[in-house]
């Protein structure tokens, strides 16, 4: 261990770059919000509160006025020591801001065992959402490269992941 | 630059301080832009685009910035600038080197030692990932890497030592089967640390450890 290539890209330094997605340069910025909670790199949120759809505000160049896709997803499903159904789909929304296109409806986390990471990404379409969507028909084993790929999304232009666990069940 | 309004360090400001940013839509208002991003976000419904001016600029291009403006990460600015600190902070300690230092005593006793670290080990084997002090993730990260060299060698003898150590048995056996597909190939390094935020209630700093 001589020489170690440090990063300190919080997306390189969790993983997400390897696991889920290609080393990219953030070209927008949006906010993630469950609840009161803003959402930054490898915070922890609980399931609880991460139940409802959250607040996504991007904020972009305007010049360049063109949809977006965002997908969140979890590379750690089942289990972070075996992810098997890798990479469990949660969320897939298209053609914003155009119209709330909720492609496949919310889920959320439900992380059976160990600390999950949950990843959501933004694409910007390139063309008008004049092609139907291929939306894969299950949630598992899902691939957001592949998905990037056939609908011609090319690299993210955001990402944001955060962490979540199995609560404690309350035992009254 | 100061956009006094708030007292949570922006992004934007320190983006608009660096020099060397050759962007013309940049240099326009970069006063107006932090004072944009650090004042409260006003609530929308469902999805929304800023119309508004650009917070960054655009960054095609200009990929060898990043790194130096991601060392700071992007959405702690929320939880203010001290927390950073934290972070880097050393705990304190009393000397500055290591020299000679090689067990890692972890405030307790022999014997209560060795049965936190079974304990964190079979706990990392079972679950993946866990979130603990960074003191006892770096301290596991040995003993990890030895019950997986020990699955590595498969062998009877190999196979009850490791059931010596990990609490349960179920992970020994679901280890000796999983280790070599996954870790055929991987010299050592079966671990990877990850610092994070402190522990609210004593401020201890914290740490994931997760297999590779």
């Amino acid at each position: 261990m001589t020489t170690m290539v440090r990063s300190i890209d919080p997306l390189v330094v969790g993983r997400v770059v390897g696991d889920v997605l290609d080393m990219f340069v953030p070209m927008a910025d949006f906010r993630v919000v469950y609840g009161t909670k803003h959402i930054f790199n490898g915070c922890e949120i609980k399931p609880s509160l991460a139940i409802e759809r959250p607040l996504v505000q991007i904020s972009s160049v305007p010049s360049m006025d063109s949809l977006f896709t965002l997908i969140m997803i979890d590379p750690d499903a089942p289990s972070p020591s075996e992810p098997k159904m890798k990479e469990w789909l949660h969320w897939i929304v298209a053609d914003i801001p155009q119209g709330m296109d909720a492609s496949k409806e919310y889920m959320g986390p439900k992380p059976p065992t160990g600390i999950h990471r949950y990843v959501l990404v933004l694409f910007r379409q390139k063309g008008p959402p004049t092609k139907p969507w291929q939306l894969p028909p299950a949630r598992n084993n899902f691939s957001t490269r592949s998905f990037a790929a056939q609908n011609g999304l090319g690299l993210p232009v955001a990402a944001v992941y955060f962490n979540s666990q199995k609560e404690a069940a309350n035992k009254k | 630059m100061a956009c006094s309004s708030s007292t949570a360090w922006s992004m934007a400001t320190l983006k608009a301080a660096l020099p060397s940013v050759p962007s013309p839509v940049f240099n326009k208002s970069p006063n107006s832009a932090a004072c944009n991003s650090s004042s409260s976000k006003p609530r929308k419904m469902g999805l929304s685009l800023r119309s508004s001016k650009p917070l960054l600029p655009h960054y095609s291009g200009l990929s060898a910035l990043c790194p130096l403006l991601s060392a700071f990460p992007s959405g702690l600015e929320n939880s203010g600038f001290d927390s950073l600190f934290r972070i880097i902070d050393n705990g304190g300690k009393f000397f500055a080197m290591r020299h000679g230092r090689k067990v890692p005593k972890l405030n307790r006793p022999p014997d209560q030692r060795r049965a936190l670290l079974r304990g964190l080990t079979t706990q990392l084997l079972k679950h993946g990932r866990i979130k603990t002090t960074r003191a006892r993730a770096s301290a596991v990260r040995k003993y990890v890497d030895k019950m997986i060299t020990l699955a590595k060698e498969g062998s009877l003898h190999k196979r009850r030592q490791a059931l010596g150590f990990i609490y349960e048995k179920q992970i020994v056996h679901a280890l000796f089967a999983e280790v070599p597909d996954r870790y055929g190939e991987r010299n050592g390094g079966y671990t990877r640390i990850i610092r994070t935020l402190p522990r609210r209630g004593d401020n201890a700093p914290m740490a994931y450890i997760e297999l590779v």
